[in-house]
């Protein structure tokens, strides 16, 4: 008996594991690939985004040639309107003007001005706006809406649910604290303590 | 005096004893489990019988109020917006157009006064049995703590919802906070000019206020259970009493918990709170809710500064109890000085409130 018990748990458990290793394969199969989607996906090829893009590449301090390259994309994307050509142009010969052996301070000033250049080009201003949104206690109101009053009593056939629910919670609660109250009653108790204390 | 059996916690090192599965059901035995590591039936403390009373479970009340809190606000937090451009709009947008979105709104507005309100109460009922003495001090300064905690965080709620009550209560917050200077910078915009107020008393509300009452709530716990449940001023003789494990004590709580919870649900569902206008600065055309009246005429009274002194008085007396009320006398009958006073500040608090309702339905 001992035997087939040892065999039927030891079938037990391989049998867990395979359903288990079933279950991976399965979440494996259905969770969407990181790289496959990465792969199909398609950037984009109007020349702001591709402006934006050379400016992070700036701001990540990529490698020049890919700097270089990002520019290049920008600059051979169709002209679209509030993009500086000449400020991309600008911006590309700056790069092109430094090296990897350029000392570090003036390749980080080439890098600075070629991150302007850049957002100048897609017409932002090297200083940040002031912003538009409401600070400190200021109300952000713009439209005076009403006061708005959610319908007393039972509107819909959800509120009926709900009522009916919390009827149900009323009704148990009651019978619960009913069913696990203590034996005796505080009146009980003090009646008891004083006997106790009397004798 | 009948004993309850408990089980104490596993000690480290100590041999475990043989279980005995077949005795167990799965729900015991995963107990044991979990017990065995971390030592949860540490809460199966004894507690007397008088304990199970309606009285003596206002304190599990008000915290299952809390949870109930705590799980209504993570929901309404996944659509209200706290920004001053858009706050008033979402619980607009939460309430008409969210799944039972009016429905938490409701439930978490009427718990949350309910909480205040049951706070209150249990804090009277502790007053009022002693069980604040001698060695509880210390309890009831935390438990005073979490009473002001919860007061700042309906405060904080009212304002969020961005209408004009909520700006106006927010306004007269700033009047204060400008007249404490240095001290009242956390409460004023001069802290942190570029972030809104409104986002800064949304953070105050789900993660400063809440987080310091979960802690102090612990706290309270862990305290209880070391000076065990206080005695019954008028059931001196303990062995006329059975005990039970803290967790009976836990069920009967749960169950009036259930009955509130009720009773709530049907106040969210036919007694919907209303969304004010949205704020227009430098006008004031209503008055707060109703548990923050008994200073609201301050201001016009006695001026601003009044505002301030009244909270800071009120809440001073109530942390000053165990300083003030020292004598071992734990019936209410004996205590004729503190009963007095506790009765002439009830009236106070009431007669202003009643003043505010006839009098301030729009403001000063």
């Amino acid at each position: 008996v001992q035997a087939s018990t040892t065999r039927w748990h030891g079938g037990s458990t391989r049998l867990g594991r395979a359903a288990l290793l079933a279950l991976l394969l399965t979440l494996a199969l259905f969770l969407p690939g990181a790289t496959s989607a990465r792969a199909d996906m398609e950037g984009p090829t109007d020349a702001k985004s591709l402006v934006d893009i050379a400016t992070a590449q700036v701001a990540a301090r990529v490698p020049l040639d890919k700097v270089t390259e990002g520019i290049d994309a920008a600059l051979a994307a169709p002209p679209q309107k509030g993009v500086d050509r000449a400020a991309i142009e600008e911006a590309l010969a700056v790069v092109k003007s430094v090296s990897a052996t350029t000392p570090a301070a003036e390749l980080e000033a080439a890098m600075s001005k070629t991150q302007a250049l850049l957002q100048k080009a897609n017409g932002v201003s090297a200083v940040v706006p002031k912003s538009t949104l409401a600070v400190g206690d200021e109300t952000g109101t713009t439209v005076v809406l009403e006061t708005f009053q959610p319908p007393f009593g039972i509107s819909d056939g959800g509120d009926a649910a709900l009522v009916v629910l919390a009827l149900a919670a009323i009704v148990g609660g009651l019978y619960m604290a009913r069913r696990l109250r203590p034996e005796h009653s505080i009146k009980e108790l003090r009646r008891r303590s004083a006997a106790v204390k009397g004798a | 005096m009948v004993k309850s059996s408990s089980t104490a916690p596993a000690d480290v090192g100590a041999v475990p004893q043989p279980r005995t599965p077949e005795t167990r059901g799965l729900l015991g035995r995963a107990m044991d489990v979990v017990d065995e590591r971390m030592g949860i039936k540490a809460i199966q403390y004894d507690v007397p019988e008088h304990a199970n009373n309606l009285g003596w479970s206002l304190g599990g009340l008000t915290a299952t109020m809390f949870f109930t809190l705590l799980i209504t606000g993570i929901y309404l937090a996944q659509f209200f917006t706290p920004m001053p451009e858009v706050a008033n709009q979402s619980v607009r947008y939460l309430v008409n157009n969210v799944w039972l979105g009016g429905f938490a709104r409701g439930l978490h507005y009427w718990a949350a006064q309910a909480m205040f309100v049951l706070a209150l109460l249990h804090m009277v009922r502790v007053f009022l049995h002693g069980s604040f003495k001698r060695p509880r001090e210390g309890n009831w300064l935390v438990g005073s703590a979490m009473l002001l905690l919860t007061f700042l965080a309906v405060f904080t709620g009212t304002v969020i919802k961005w209408d004009q009550e909520g700006y106006e209560a927010l306004q007269h917050n700033l009047d204060v906070s400008n007249l404490l200077g240095g001290a009242g910078i956390w409460f004023n915009s001069s802290l942190s000019e570029r972030v809104p107020l409104l986002l800064r008393l949304y953070t105050a509300h789900v993660v400063i206020l809440p987080g310091l009452i979960l802690a102090l709530f612990f706290l309270h716990a862990l305290l209880v259970k070391r000076h065990k449940i206080s005695p019954h001023p008028f059931v001196p003789a303990a062995e006329v009493e059975s005990v039970e494990p803290f967790t009976n004590h836990l069920k009967r709580v749960g169950a009036f918990g259930l009955v509130l919870l009720g009773v709530l649900s049907l106040a969210a569902v036919i007694f919907p709170p209303l969304i004010g206008p949205t704020p227009v600065a430098g006008v004031e055309v209503t008055r707060p809710l109703w548990f923050f009246w008994w200073f609201f005429p301050f201001e016009k009274w006695f001026g601003t500064v009044s505002v301030a002194f009244s909270i800071a008085i009120s809440f001073g007396l109530v942390f000053a109890v165990p300083f003030l009320d020292r004598n071992n006398k734990r019936k209410w009958r004996d205590r004729k000085v503190a009963m007095s006073v506790l009765l002439v500040v009830f009236l106070i608090m009431a007669a202003i409130s009643v003043n505010v309702y006839i009098y301030n339905k729009f403001g000063h």
